[in-house]
């Protein structure tokens, strides 16, 4: 059993996780896609592409030319959840991509509603 | 006899290569445990060095066998490294030499080639096992073992894992922390050069480098500087010189390991190299007074021994003996006894235990996800520390006058707000050009961040969104599993907010880095004259001329009594007092206190509504400061009027004190400041801010009558019914019809509002004195030391109550 199908290191179910329903919700796509890349086995096989930078650089038409086609289904999917991409608002999809990665990654950090009016919160553009 | 006879008949006197090899390896002081290990395959082999603990296999070798054998052995503990070759060289013909030699270039190359191609497999490898990782607990047994918190770290299964980057940021390869200590690498990874940064590196004036992960967490724990974990002695001149190059404005001081114990000394011998080698310098622990039977080498084991105070001590006493006066933290030996006390109890909750661990223990914390509100706090206490806060340097550059002085973003024209524009603002490129921009809105607009550039990290909140409508079901449940109500929606969050205004579940807002780069930093980007016009054909948009000062000032509405020697606001009369103008050594002076005072003025129930501190002990006086502090900065840098930085000096502590017991205090500070800033820069004849964006204005303001009041040293106290505030409802005319008159408000908000430590009436008095210094001075010649002589950071037991109270004047 590979890691990320491991329950153990779900997200969505490891009970030794302290990601809130707040932080999981937005994972859950990108959760999803990570087994699909597990599962695939991309890091066993020599591949035109490199894995650093493989989610970083997910949308990059390159990287989706380059994908093998067990993981294209996963691969729509997931570009199908992101919000933009298919009105063609890729700021706005590379955007979103880019929180999904950040709060997998343990960079963001949720807050409070009310932070955001009392500490003076800029909220980020949408163009980056 | 052709050629190739030659080149292979056997050589005379050739010996045992393996020994010779081993004989190398002993002298480098890297001989392997198991002699037997030694092959001449011209393949990487690692094995256990001799006296290193069983399985660590810090000790490598490539060897080659041939006419002449030759190789490549070293240890990644100590940084050894050495080439080598059999000695039978001297008995070769030139041609056997020369073929020998291109031999081993090809070996060489082939060798490299090979290496490279492993690393970048394991860069591979390294990228999927951390993105698989989850972010790393405070509560690892290793790092509870080390009193140090997780930064950066992930961990995966019980391993703690870490990062090794490269100078460019790319992940290379990654470090396990075993719970009982044990350290590897991954298997085949690149560590040369590579390290571990905690701490922002951007602007750093300095930056410390040092071995293990413990000793760089402790190290920027204690000290707040940015720290580079080399991994070990010898890698720490390959990350140093990168650095360097990095960072050239950087002092690089090489924190070391002590290993006396180890023989020559290997961690003290390559910190001082390395320090030499970048013109930087080398810091060792000192354990004297301590229990050393555990053998202690590094600043992480001094922690452990002595506490975070002590590390934290010993590290000031060190750094400020290394670095340049500017980058030490300052000394003030002559700060007084009483702020000392007052220090030491705002930030005695702070001491001895990690940010991180102890957010975890009161519940303002997870002890594992990144606090971005520390982080930020941290930065600006460095700032302070380093004292390149905004509001800690003078604004006296020249610069565009048509420009924006606070940050503004160059794609959008908008101003940065809060607290990025403290982050932004701290950087002294912003005094030439305010623009910043983030990489893809740069490329968006054709624009190209520089090759190497490295950004400043700005912070931003984001939401979630929902998909558009035909969104298939493929990961698109909440976090449990189930559908969520955002399939097959279309919609923003923003119109699906429930009563009180909160998003759906699940869409809460995220607080997140932001990197962004000055404009300098950006190829194509228009210059400031095609952006805001030629500088010469502007009108000049800083108020240099006192009367324009004089308006503005007058324009607020605020009441202003000149008299006596100190400036303050009172909040309970809604008055800010000031020394006669003429006792100021020059206009500059008298606009810096008086624009400070104002600042404090938008504070008054009727406009900002801020909490007035009824003691100046009380953190409430600290924050109102430092919220007149920021806002100081900020005018007067939109001004040209002058900041009294020595003046300001006096607080920073308070400041500290503030900061490091509240990690989001610097948020509502920056925000309360632009709000000051905000409403008096509204006043501005020429500028507005509109949207965000300062911009020229296309309406006149109202004339307001600028006859306010002048009062000499009697201090009368008149104000014009014209002046009136034109900003806020509540104005002054209207409380002040409906308020008693003045000789009374004063007497009643004495009586009301008492100083605990005294009477209503000698607060009567000390409020009337206040205002009427010839009265006291009549009444009390010898009740208290002239002010001329008192420290403006001790309290005068004659202070008004509740008045805001910060520049005594000393005549000059």
């Amino acid at each position: 059993m590979n890691a990320v199908n491991d329950p153990n290191n779900d997200p969505n179910n490891d009970p030794d996780n302290d990601l809130d329903d707040e932080t999981r919700a937005p994972l859950a796509p990108l959760a999803a896609l990570v087994t699909a890349i597990d599962e695939a086995d991309l890091l066993n096989v020599e591949l035109p592409l490199e894995m650093p930078g493989l989610l970083e650089d997910f949308l990059d038409p390159e990287v989706q030319a380059a994908l093998p086609a067990a993981l294209r289904p996963a691969a729509d999917a997931y570009l199908r959840s992101l919000p933009g991409h298919r009105a063609g608002n890729i700021a706005r999809a590379r955007g979103q991509h880019r929180l999904r990665l950040d709060v997998w990654n343990g960079e963001a950090m949720p807050i409070r509603e009310e932070d955001i009016e009392e500490l003076g919160l800029e909220e980020a553009p949408e163009d980056g | 006899m052709d050629d190739r006879k030659m080149d292979d008949r056997p050589l005379t006197g050739r010996r045992d290569p393996a020994g010779e090899v081993l004989e190398a390896m002993r002298a480098a002081g890297c001989e392997p445990a198991d002699p037997g290990a030694i092959t001449f395959d011209g393949r990487l082999h690692r094995y256990d060095v001799a006296g290193d603990r069983k399985g660590r296999k810090n000790g490598w070798f490539a060897l080659h066998d041939g006419i002449v054998p030759h190789g490549a052995f070293g240890s990644w503990k100590t940084g050894v490294e050495e080439s080598w070759r059999g000695r039978e060289a001297a008995t070769l013909t030139p041609e056997q030499r020369r073929r020998e030699r291109e031999r081993i270039e090809a070996d060489r190359a082939e060798r490299l080639a090979e290496q490279r191609r492993r690393q970048a497999r394991a860069a591979g490898r390294a990228a999927a096992l951390w993105d698989r990782a989850r972010p790393a607990a405070d509560d690892h047994p290793y790092l509870v073992r080390k009193r140090v918190p997780a930064i950066g770290l992930r961990q995966s299964g019980n391993l703690l894992v870490v990062p090794v980057r490269g100078g460019d940021g790319a992940l290379r390869s990654l470090e396990f922390l075993a719970p009982d200590g044990g350290k590897k690498f991954m298997r085949e990874g690149a560590v040369e050069g590579g390290h571990h940064r905690l701490g922002e590196f951007g602007g750093a004036r300095a930056i410390l480098v040092c071995e293990g992960y413990a000793t760089g967490a402790s190290l920027h724990r204690a000290c707040g500087l940015p720290v580079a974990v080399a991994f070990s002695a010898g890698n720490l001149f390959p990350v140093a010189g990168d650095l360097q190059r990095r960072y050239p404005g950087a002092t690089l001081v090489i924190a070391g390991d002590d290993d006396r114990h180890a023989e020559g000394n290997p961690g003290r011998r390559h910190a001082e190299e390395t320090a030499r080698w970048v013109n930087g310098a080398a810091i060792f622990p000192d354990f004297a007074g301590l229990d050393t039977a555990s053998r202690p080498t590094d600043f992480n084991d001094l922690q452990a021994l002595g506490g975070m105070g002590h590390l934290r001590r010993q590290l000031e006493a060190r750094l400020a003996a290394v670095l340049p006066v500017e980058d030490a933290r300052p000394a003030r030996p002559d700060r007084p006894v009483a702020e000392m006390a007052e220090m030491a109890e705002m930030a005695a909750p702070e001491m001895g235990a990690p940010a991180r661990r102890r957010e975890a223990r009161d519940g303002d914390g997870d002890g594992g996800r990144p606090d971005r509100y520390r982080e930020v706090t941290e930065r600006i206490i460095e700032l302070i520390e380093a004292g390149t806060a905004p509001w800690q340097r003078p604004w006296d550059r020249a610069r565009h006058p048509g420009a924006p002085v606070f940050p503004v973003n160059a794609a959008t024209g908008k101003t940065y707000r809060g607290v990025n524009v403290l982050l932004l603002g701290a950087d002294p490129r912003t005094s030439d050009d305010p623009r910043w921009c983030g990489y893809e809105q740069a490329r968006a607009r054709g624009w190209q961040v520089r090759a190497g550039a490295t950004g400043t990290t700005i912070y931003f909140f984001k939401r979630p969104e929902t998909p558009e409508a035909g969104a298939d079901d493929a990961g698109l449940t909440d976090g449990d599993g189930r559908d969520g109500d955002w399939r097959n929606e279309d919609r923003r969050d923003e119109d699906r907010r429930d009563g009180d205004g909160r998003p759906p579940r699940g869409r809460a807002p995220f607080l997140c880095r932001h990197t962004v780069f000055h404009a300098s930093q950006i190829e194509g980007i228009p210059s400031l004259e095609e952006a805001y016009g030629p500088a010469d054909a502007l009108p000049a948009h800083a108020w240099e001329a006192e009367d324009r000062l004089e308006r503005i000032l007058r324009r607020g509405g605020a009441w202003i009594v000149h008299g006596g020697d100190r400036a303050y606001y009172d909040p309970n009369e809604d008055v800010i007092a000031l020394p006669p103008r003429e006792r100021f050594p020059d206009a500059a002076a008298y606009f810096g206190v008086a624009f400070h005072e104002l600042g404090h003025w938008t504070g008054h129930e009727t406009r900002l509504n801020r909490p007035f501190a009824k003691r100046r002990d009380a953190p409430e006086y600290a924050r109102e400061e430092l919220r007149a502090e920021l806002a100081s900065a900020f005018l007067g840098a939109e001004l040209g009027v002058r900041h009294d930085l020595e003046r300001h000096a006096t607080y920073l502590d308070r400041y500290l004190g503030l900061l490091r017991g509240d990690s989001r205090e610097i948020f509502r500070a920056s925000r309360d400041a632009q709000a000051i800033a905000d409403l008096i820069l509204d006043r501005h004849p020429s500028w507005q801010l509109r949207d965000g964006v300062c911009a020229r204005r296309t309406e006149p303001l109202a004339e307001i009558s600028e006859t306010s009041e002048v009062a000499g040293e009697t201090a009368t106290a008149e104000r014009t019914p014209e002046a009136a505030p034109p900003i806020e409802t509540g104005e002054r005319g209207e409380t002040a019809a409906a308020a008693p008159p003045a000789p009374y408000r004063w007497a009643l908000a004495a009586l009301a509002d008492p100083d605990p430590g005294d009477g209503p009436r000698d607060g009567l008095f000390r409020r009337i004195d206040a205002a009427w210094p010839l009265a006291e001075v009549a009444r009390a010649p010898d009740a208290a030391p002239d002010a001329a002589d008192r420290s403006p950071d001790r309290p005068d037991p004659r202070a008004p109550v509740a008045a805001y109270l910060h520049y005594p004047y000393h005549p000059s």
